[in-house]
């Protein structure tokens, strides 16, 4: 009975949060401040100070996370609905993916190693620049920690989408579709919401870089992850 | 291949807004219900199939595949997702919290090596900003000149 009082305790506590933390960054608007870097934070804290361990935190999190597949699932939605833009571009489109993702991959992974970083920490790498509910499917597969993986990825697309859109312009990379297309791949979701504000063709190139690097890589990941390490 | 002139792109969707609408949420709870039941059918539909097969493919990426070719064939319409899709990916960031509160168990590697985790990510974001900018720029660009 104790369990079942500490995870929904647990629960009400993430969800309760996670929404005050939503208030917060409309409130401050300081683009680092993500709802999921303020919530993490928070409740690593509440369990911390309350002696609460991941242990017992672990069964809720189960609960928590039952929808993630099926949101995940969600995404060929909007790739559905962009279908005649992905349809026209498609050379672009693919071979930007194709390129940016080896390429980013590549670099993480092998700078990583260079770095004299332990095996798992390298192998969590590798999924940075995807979308995280794939991220965390793909690590488990290829051998890093899915929770290791998240921090990654959010540190990815903080950065991504604080300093991307300048990086872009500074490298003379001015067409929509380009610049969009970039955001997505290299920033995921958040990339494709900060260029979002330069446009709509923007930001739906960014959603769909972002789906398609996803799948891209969680093919080619479980043989050329192993092959670099 | 038109690649100028961006008029073109007025059927350019986008599905990100996030944070708004949290009414529309609650009016729609049932519809919402069962689409995300759909959505749930078509990831176990995914994830049994890679186990079944041993394919080392996450269910979830598998399931995007399924639904995206049901979406083309007709079998499924995008009336009957919409509801649900909206909303679980506006709040998509909520399912990254219990897992990234994880965390709290490599405190220390983090802290031991956390500055050696700036390069790697660093420049690995800055090279797929330029590979895929350049890639796509270039292309975009070659294809207009030969229009012209």
């Amino acid at each position: 009975m104790q369990s079942l009082t500490m995870t929904a305790f647990t629960i009400l506590l993430t969800i309760g949060i996670y929404f005050i933390s939503l208030r917060i960054y409309q409130k401050i608007k300081i683009p680092f401040l993500t709802p999921l870097l303020i919530s993490t934070t928070a409740i690593i804290l509440v369990l911390i100070s309350s002696g609460i361990t991941f242990e017992q935190y672990k069964p809720g999190k189960s609960i928590m996370t039952f929808l993630l597949g099926p949101a995940t699932v969600g995404l060929a939605l909007p790739l559905y609905l962009n279908r005649q833009l992905l349809r026209k571009m498609l050379l672009p489109i693919l071979l930007g993916i194709v390129c940016g993702s080896i390429s980013t991959v590549t670099t993480a992974v092998v700078l990583a190693k260079l770095s004299g970083l332990d095996a798992l920490l390298v192998t969590s790498m590798a999924t940075k620049s995807i979308t995280a509910p794939i991220a965390i499917e793909i690590s488990r597969i290829i051998g890093g920690d899915p929770a290791i993986a998240v921090a990654f990825v959010v540190f990815t697309g903080t950065l991504g989408s604080m300093i991307g859109a300048s990086f872009l312009s500074l490298c003379k990379i001015n067409t929509p579709v380009a610049r969009g297309l970039a955001m997505g791949l290299a920033a995921h979701g958040q990339g494709t919401a900060t260029i979002l504000h330069e446009g709509q063709l923007q930001g739906a190139m960014a959603g769909v870089a972002m789906a398609l690097s996803a799948i891209f890589v969680s093919f080619i990941a479980p043989f050329y992850i192993p092959w670099l390490l | 291949m038109h690649l100028g002139g961006y008029e073109e792109y007025e059927y350019a969707k986008v599905y990100w807004e996030p944070l708004q609408d949290e009414g529309v949420f609650l009016k729609n709870i049932l519809k919402i219900v069962g689409q995300t039941f759909l959505l749930w059918v078509i990831y176990y539909l995914g994830t049994l199939i890679v186990n079944y097969f041993h394919i080392p493919l996450p269910g979830s990426v598998l399931g995007i595949l399924i639904l995206f070719v049901l979406l083309s064939i007709g079998v499924i319409k995008e009336q009957w997702l919409i509801a649900a899709v909206n909303p679980l990916l506006k709040h998509l960031s909520f399912f990254f919290i219990p897992i990234a509160v994880e965390l709290m168990q490599w405190g220390d590697l983090f802290i031991k090596k956390g500055h050696l985790l700036f390069l790697p990510l660093v420049v690995s974001t800055l090279v797929a900003l330029l590979a895929t900018g350049g890639v796509v720029e270039l292309l975009t660009k070659s294809n207009k000149q030969v229009k012209e």
